[in-house]
């Protein structure tokens, strides 16, 4: 079975010794492990305040290697945030942009982000909110980022009905409420899961909807297939949440 | 189903379930017997004789009544010690979840062991304890760690091979609040030798439960 990873990550991670499992590798992800395409951001955009640096060695990283597609970060908290954007729309592979409101210190709400969508709209480019990157009982103890709230993602898709983002990291009780009071987003299958977690989504979210995300190197990649990959739904449902969901939303080939 | 502090009756019906799971499949189930110890030392005694006693279970399960530094553990810690089983301890950091009066920090997990060395410990959910847990746990010889909670997080079982030994990490799945390819995947997936894995799947618990 082929998988598309919507949720990758290359570069310094400084609170786990995962530097050896980074996507960077360029064999890692599709030896034995299936990936046959990656959605790879870059972890330096978390913490510096600029991600424009990251960006760029992302898309230089990756310029030559098709199988791994950039998804830059912006952060419409910096003032030059319109900058790096049309910066970064002048790359051909560009399909979408990432948003990190809980690491860059913003709500969904602000200003920026409305912009931000417009923007997006006009150049037909998909939008990839993050909203847990990890477990926040295991958080690093000098750090506290907390998730994006439910309230606040549903709040935005009432605000923006006909934009459809990608909302990656929630846990299957968080989108079981979201999906309950809007289901116009897809998710990822990162942070969801339950005794058989495809089937406990398929319950409460339609399978066209949840794309699979790795959240590699920081959770095991192998661990995030088998999810997938084993699970009791139909053979069609397991391809179309492995690789074909993410084909037809981000128009990948 | 109960919450964190069952009562002798309640605690009676989990343990009924498990004997029932055993019966059903006495090849493949083996059973612990869930335990509240701040109902003390005579309703501890009375549950351990009859489901290891009298029904088979081989190991004693401790989660959220008490905190395991609680005085309310001696007992148990002993009856362990004379049926010669384990207990297993649910264990989480409480650097950030701050619920220490229920919840067992990996620090008070590792106290336990250090407080009675002849009652073989199991500090569970070794993602929830972290690398601080791991780092906690190193040099105890009657403890060892469970794999099971929380997503499947890269680094931590290599790393608690590596300052624990593969010996004293066991496979666990958390059935069926996580996911069962995921729990076998998250060791399958690690960067550890084949017979490290094989041992963390099978060869530590059969030796630590004795069967084999």
């Amino acid at each position: 079975m082929k998988f598309i990873d919507t949720n990758a990550w290359c570069g310094s991670w400084p609170f786990a010794p995962i530097q050896g499992k980074s996507v960077v590798h360029p064999t890692l992800p599709r030896v034995g492990y299936e990936i046959h395409e990656s959605l790879v951001s870059c972890f330096d955009t978390l913490f510096q305040i600029d991600p424009m640096p990251g960006n760029r060695s992302l898309f230089d990283a990756f310029r030559l290697l098709k199988a791994f597609i950039p998804l830059p970060v912006i952060n419409p908290a910096t003032p030059a945030w319109e900058d790096h954007l049309d910066e970064l729309i002048e790359h051909p592979s560009i399909v979408g942009i990432r948003l990190l409101p809980s690491y860059h210190g913003y709500r969904l709400n602000s200003f920026h982000v409305r912009r931000l969508v417009e923007r997006l709209t006009e150049h037909s480019l998909r939008l990839v909110i993050t909203a847990r990157l990890v477990d926040e009982r295991h958080e690093h103890p000098a750090v506290s980022i907390k998730p994006v709230q439910v309230t606040e993602l549903e709040k935005f898709l009432n605000d923006y009905p006909r934009l459809d983002p990608l909302i990656q990291g929630l846990g299957v009780h968080e989108l079981k409420t979201l999906s309950a009071v809007n289901g116009r987003f897809r998710t990822d299958t990162s942070f969801a899961e339950w005794e058989d977690t495809m089937k406990v989504l398929k319950r409460d979210l339609p399978t066209s909807r949840i794309l699979f995300g790795s959240l590699s190197p920081l959770q095991v990649q192998q661990a995030q297939i088998d999810k997938v990959r084993l699970s009791s739904i139909s053979e069609a449902q397991r391809i179309a949440i492995a690789c074909g969901n993410a084909q037809t939303y981000f128009g990948l080939q | 189903m109960y919450g964190p502090s069952p009562n002798r009756k309640q605690l009676r019906a989990i343990n009924d379930e498990t004997a029932q799971l055993m019966a059903w499949a006495p090849d493949f189930f083996i059973g612990f017997c869930y335990l509240n110890p701040t109902l003390g030392e005579r309703a501890v005694r009375s549950e351990v004789d009859r489901c290891v006693g009298g029904l088979g279970f081989r190991g004693l399960k401790l989660e959220i009544a008490n905190n395991a530094r609680a005085a309310c553990m001696k007992p148990v810690m002993q009856t362990a010690e004379n049926f010669d089983i384990p207990v297993l301890q649910h264990t989480w950091s409480q650097t950030k979840l701050r619920l220490r009066s229920l919840h067992s920090d990996p620090d008070d997990t590792c106290r336990l062991a250090k407080r009675f060395p002849n009652t073989r410990v199991i500090m569970a959910h070794l993602t929830g304890c972290g690398f601080r847990g791991v780092l906690a746990a190193r040099g105890i010889d009657n403890l060892w760690v469970d794999t099971s909670g929380a997503t499947p997080e890269a680094g931590i079982v290599d790393h608690a091979v590596s300052n624990l030994g593969p010996q004293r990490v066991l496979y666990g799945s958390d059935l069926p609040i996580r996911d069962l390819p995921a729990a076998i995947g998250q060791i399958a997936g690690a960067d550890l030798s084949a017979n490290d894995k094989e041992a963390i799947f099978y060869h530590n618990s059969a030796k630590l439960l004795k069967i084999v």
